[in-house]
């Protein structure tokens, strides 16, 4: 149970890091995060029914940098509010996600139907999870010290800089939001396999599941601004936050008690964080070092 | 050149009052010209750098170089043009570090690491220690050097104009003196640049700029230059300040 707890971890990983990306890199209070993790299932559970898992991983990425445009275009260029138009987004991509299912809301594989994590191999699909995680964690802090990422960091911590350069502030916002839903559409497409069925209320309560994610990595990035740890904190807040379910479900056998917990558990760590109780600790071991 | 051809600004407040900012402004700014822009709060001074730079709608045409603004995003016009606001945080990017910072204005086809040696050099030059800062966010630096850098960042490209919106008001009086020092020294190293400076120090105004326009109520009151400038003293300049 643990593994299968820290393999839903790595997965929700690519969530996270996508969430993170539009709320805190990009200042973008983007909610198309809940169509685009269901839009990357249901692209994959297609796919995987012909046989092409991997293709479907693919266009899945493909689906969430769409409706990162989507909502992008109607920030942009017709001048909606960043969080409506996350919402408007959100609300045509349940249809969406119908038409690619074929206005089927579930599907459930069947025993034959092959995805990327080999059937009862429970650590092979622990690593393949990891391996996910861990190479979009690289690529993700090797592409933000790149000219691109430094401009689309730039373009979320002062619009104004970028113009200054004489670039377009809106192509690198589009940009960071298509990446972005990119991300998190994978990790649908990844969640699908890994539990081999379809829903579609798999977006449900995403968001909060990413931003906690995030706000539980935050206390291990010690208030620094260092990609790398930024990462290493979204990777451990992720499968902290799994844990913290496994617990919950295996304590009081209801996941509905999930979203109290939920919320306790964001409120406990901000306040940790904001504390900087582990900032002190770090500074007092490297005292006594 | 920069040539501005009756220019008008006006700001609506509610639906039946509207404000004037900027009235028929004509000016033309010759290659090399500091013009140093002075006026009280509300006379039209930072609507000008917003007009120029798009920011604003107007009427009447803004030409750099032969070429008509009007119908560029501001993104575009800044490709051309530099601008240091007073916020010295404005200018560059907080959160980056100043290395990502000076990344941003790479030229494009030059090397990485060739550029980041060029502007270790010139801005060590500057004497302020912002080479060996290259790894320290921008917000953790002294405001003097914020305002330095940013000062680096608008000029780094060459701009054919430069505009300064008052980019020594929030320093200290010794920063606030470096920081001009600097400017001049940028200045007379691009000695094709034109430049604009809205101040409201009437010291730094005399000593720095080759010409001086007063703004009042969105036209021009005042332009000196030339021998005029030469011989007006500060108590001269502020009886015609007063006056205009």
């Amino acid at each position: 149970m643990i593994l299968n707890a820290l393999t839903l971890g790595f997965i929700f990983a690519l969530l996270g890091f996508g969430i993170f990306l539009s709320f805190k890199i990009l200042n973008f209070t983007d909610l198309t995060a809940e169509a685009s993790f269901t839009l990357g299932a249901a692209i994959s559970v297609m796919l995987v029914n012909l046989g092409l898992p991997e293709v479907g991983l693919l266009l899945s990425l493909f689906g969430g940098a769409l409706s990162g445009f989507i909502t992008a275009f109607l920030h942009q260029r017709l001048g909606i509010d960043k969080v409506l138009s996350g919402i408007l987004t959100l609300t045509a991509f349940y249809t969406v996600n119908l038409l690619v299912t074929n206005f089927s809301p579930n599907f459930s594989l069947s025993k034959e139907t092959r995805t990327i994590f080999p059937r009862n191999e429970d650590l092979m699909a622990f690593f393949i999870a990891m391996g996910f995680a861990l190479i979009v964690g690289a690529f993700l802090v090797f592409f933000f010290r790149t000219r691109l990422g430094i401009s689309i960091r730039a373009s979320g911590d002062n619009e104004g800089v970028i113009e200054a350069h004489g670039k377009s502030a809106d192509f690198y916002q589009c940009f960071g939001l298509m990446l972005s839903n990119a991300l998190i559409a994978l990790s649908g497409a990844l969640f699908m396999q890994y539990q081999r069925y379809y829903d579609s209320t798999f977006g449900t309560g995403m968001m909060i599941v990413g931003v906690s994610c995030i706000v539980i990595g935050e206390i291990f990035t010690f208030k620094r601004h260092s990609l790398l740890l930024m990462v290493i904190g979204i990777i451990l807040g992720s499968l902290i936050y799994r844990l913290i379910y496994l617990l919950v479900i295996t304590y009081t056998g209801q996941p509905q008690y999930m979203k109290l917990v939920s919320a306790l558990a964001i409120i406990a760590f901000i306040v940790i964080s904001k504390s900087g109780l582990l900032l002190r600790l770090s500074k007092r071991r490297e005292r006594h070092a | 050149m920069l040539r501005i051809k009756d220019l008008s600004v006006t700001f609506f407040k509610g639906e039946a009052m509207e404000k004037n900012v900027l009235q028929d402004l004509n000016l033309e700014i010759d290659e090399g010209e500091f013009l140093v822009v002075l006026g009280a709060n509300g006379s039209g001074k930072s609507t000008l750098f917003n007009a120029i730079l798009g920011y604003v709608p107007y009427q009447g045409d803004i030409e750099l170089d032969g070429r008509n603004l009007n119908k560029q995003k501001p993104y575009k016009r800044l490709k051309d043009i530099g601008i240091v606001y007073q916020d010295p945080l404005r200018g560059s990017a907080p959160h980056l570090n100043v290395e990502e910072n000076l990344l941003l204005a790479l030229p494009k086809g030059r090397k990485r690491n060739e550029y980041l040696a060029f502007c270790k050099n010139e801005l060590s030059s500057y004497g302020l220690g912002l080479e060996d800062n290259f790894k320290s966010e921008v917000h953790n630096l002294s405001g003097g050097m914020r305002q330095a850098l940013s000062l680096f960042l608008a000029t780094v490209k060459e701009p054919s104009l430069l505009l300064l919106d008052e980019h020594t008001a929030a320093l200290d009086p010794r920063a606030s003196e470096v920081v001009m020092e600097l400017t001049d020294r940028i200045i007379k190293n691009n000695p094709k640049m034109m430049t604009l400076m809205i101040i409201h120090n009437l010291d730094l105004a005399l000593r720095y700029g080759t010409r001086l326009v007063v703004f009042q109520d969105g036209k021009v009151s005042l332009d000196v230059k030339g021998d005029e400038k030469k011989n007006l003293t500060k108590e001269g300049l502020a009886k015609l300040y007063e006056a205009s």
